[in-house]
């Protein structure tokens, strides 16, 4: 069971599975949302139990994405692809969260002030290992 | 000069002075606001132009986190005891001519990743 909540406690939930691989995602999407880059678990929806949810507000982007995240903190909750997957942010997840990093990805799109140097594997987009 | 924006554009920022101290934060409260760790620099409070309306949250006594209310996007950092404000190193439009000095709170970090890329650890 990993467990998680925002900042301020709005938001907690339990998610009733084992913790799949976490991606980080380099997009310029995910780096001007995080503020650096991306890192989520998949999730499928019957998993997730909201313990309390408040101020959770979500953001459609034009590419159909959304992004959930909690407005009177902003801490970071989950992400919607355009064909409906769903994952939860790495960061929000208790310790010991279980889970390790597995990939990175859209590192075309990386900035340019950073390396990536933990020799997981890179998909300069997604879809296609390069 | 240095330009940012958030995911949505309703915050927009200019930079108008030399970043300094451009790191990467893993404490409990960046990894939470930001999904994973947050990366910023900082410069005197009167050479960071924001346009738009920012949220902000205080997790601590000690300083205030600026997020854009519509998308989210963790934008900036201030304490409130120091005249300068840090913003995010990913809101950025490159080249930003920037380079990572140093990670910080690493003894808060996630436990599902490590840090490789040789950069100084605080």
């Amino acid at each position: 069971m990993i467990t998680g909540a925002c900042l301020c406690g709005a938001n907690a939930f339990e998610l009733d599975a084992e913790p799949g691989p976490v991606t980080a995602c380099h997009c310029g999407q995910c780096r001007r949302y995080s503020g650096f880059h991306a890192a989520s678990i998949d999730y499928e929806p019957d998993t997730l139990r909201w313990l309390r949810q408040g101020h959770l507000t979500r953001f459609t982007h034009p590419s159909g994405s959304e992004r959930i995240f909690c407005g009177r903190c902003g801490t970071k909750i989950g992400f919607r692809y355009a064909d409906g997957g769903l994952s939860l942010e790495a960061g929000l997840l208790d310790s010991p969260t279980g889970a390790r990093m597995a990939q990175h990805i859209f590192t075309a799109d990386k900035g340019d002030y950073y390396d990536i140097a933990d020799g997981l594997p890179q998909q300069q987009q997604y879809g296609s290992e390069t | 000069m240095l330009t940012g924006r958030c995911l949505c554009g309703d915050v927009t920022f200019e930079v108008t002075a030399e970043p300094q101290g451009a790191s990467a934060c893993h404490c409990g409260q960046c990894r939470k606001q930001s999904g994973h760790v947050w990366s910023s620099a900082f410069v005197p409070r009167d050479a960071l132009r924001i346009e738009g309306k920012v949220a902000w949250y205080e997790a601590s006594a000690a300083a205030r986190r600026g997020f854009c209310p519509r998308c989210g996007s963790f934008l900036f950092w201030a304490a409130h005891d120091e005249d300068t404000m840090s913003f995010a190193l990913g809101a950025l439009d490159e080249p930003t001519g920037l380079r990572l000095e140093k990670h910080i709170f690493t003894a808060d970090k996630g436990d599902y990743y490590d840090i490789a890329d040789g950069v100084e650890q605080r």
